[in-house]
């Protein structure tokens, strides 16, 4: 099983050709074989969340998912959030309300929070805190990423 | 920072350090209309140092550091809770706390250092604990069975701020952020066991997980 394959991922929009080991976690290939340092490996056992990045739309631990697994699937990572200078709705929003300290769950959280509000823009303030308790942040008491992410989704749902 | 401006000032103007005045955004020679504006001294320090026969260091960042005799926060923390005495399971409904951390310099900062400094406390007074087995072995290795708090765990915090200001700082700011994590177990736990009081049930140990409280509750039980 320690035998390479190649795979493509397509991280942003923009496609890496990698050659990883199966057993390589999408977390590891994200930031070893294609440099993309913003995605933080916190456990690397899917309880904490840091991690996360969306995988077709949808929310994925990348610590708990294999590269091999995500070859031609669309990837999205915190690198991705921004267009050029110009921070995300959710992005901004973490900067307004303080809603970080140490940064290192960030990313974890606003492509968590990324996903959701896409899939379910209309969801309600306590369904977002079920949300928010899947990952975990150590500094913030969390009362300002809820802050955050109630004010952007509430700026979402306006536009 | 003052000296080594009017030390470059010296050297542009060609006059001594000690005639040289800093005002109004320039650098002047006393009594003199001779200046010249900050802004050239400082692009001076950092592109122009021929100028000074190495008199001169580059750049004009300056720091300095002290320590300031001990200073701390006070603080009154107030817990409301919930306690299912079926399950043992305690829900915190609001968690309120006023604090003292003399001159607040950047607000938003000393309130993110109180609502993460109560949610340790919570996480401690609730959930954190590492445990042994008999022959010493941790069993609590990850975040799986040692738990953190997460958003379901830590309640709206309502936060009130005095200022009373410090004499041991140069700020006139005291220390902010242990103040939550130490005063937040205790109002945790006292909330727990006024709620448990009508049973006769005093939890003094921490976490105050559900096992612990249904263990006290079926002693009282028995007695």
């Amino acid at each position: 099983m320690s035998e390479k394959r190649d795979v493509v991922l397509n991280i942003n929009g923009r496609d890496h050709a990698v050659r990883v080991e199966p057993r390589r976690t999408l977390a590891d290939a994200i930031r070893e074989d294609c440099g993309l340092t913003g995605t933080h490996i916190g456990c690397e056992h899917g309880v904490c969340g840091a991690c996360t990045v969306l995988v077709e739309g949808a929310p994925v631990r990348s610590c708990l998912m294999f590269a091999v697994q995500a070859g031609g699937k669309p990837i999205r990572t915190v690198e991705g959030l921004a267009s050029g200078d110009e921070l995300s709705v959710l992005q901004r929003a973490f900067m307004e309300h303080h809603g970080l300290q140490c940064g290192f769950c960030t990313p974890g959280f606003l492509m968590l929070v990324t996903g959701v509000l896409e899939r379910e823009p209309d969801i309600g303030d306590e369904e977002l805190i079920d949300v928010l308790a899947s990952n975990l942040c150590r500094c913030t008491g969390y009362q300002n990423i809820i802050k955050a992410v109630r004010a952007a989704a509430q700026e979402l749902r306006a536009k | 920072m003052r000296r080594k401006l009017a030390k470059i000032a010296g050297h542009l103007l060609e006059a001594s350090i000690d005639d040289i005045v800093l005002e109004a955004g320039v650098a002047k020679v006393a009594g003199t209309d001779r200046a010249v504006p900050i802004a050239n001294l400082a692009r001076a320090a950092y592109h122009q140092l021929h100028l000074f026969n190495g008199e001169i260091e580059p750049g004009i960042a300056e720091s300095a550091t002290y320590d300031p005799p001990g200073t701390f926060s006070n603080a009154c923390h107030v817990a409301i809770v919930e306690v299912d005495p079926e399950t043992g399971r305690v829900t915190l409904e609001k968690f309120l706390v006023a604090e003292d951390a003399g001159r607040i310099i950047n607000p938003m900062i000393v309130d993110g250092q109180i609502h993460g400094g109560i949610a340790q406390g919570i996480g401690n007074a609730l959930l954190e604990e590492i445990v042994y087995d008999a022959t010493g072995n941790v069993l609590t290795t990850t975040l799986a069975d040692f738990l953190p708090p997460t958003a379901r765990e830590i309640p709206p915090i309502e936060l009130h701020h005095l200022e009373t200001m410090s004499d041991m700082t140069i700020t006139r700011a005291k220390g902010v952020g242990e103040g939550g994590t130490i005063g937040a177990p205790a109002a945790v736990l006292n909330a727990i066991n006024d709620a448990l009081a009508p049973f006769a049930v005093e939890i003094n140990e921490m976490p105050a997980t559900p096992q612990r409280i249904r263990a006290a509750l079926r002693a009282a039980e028995k007695r």
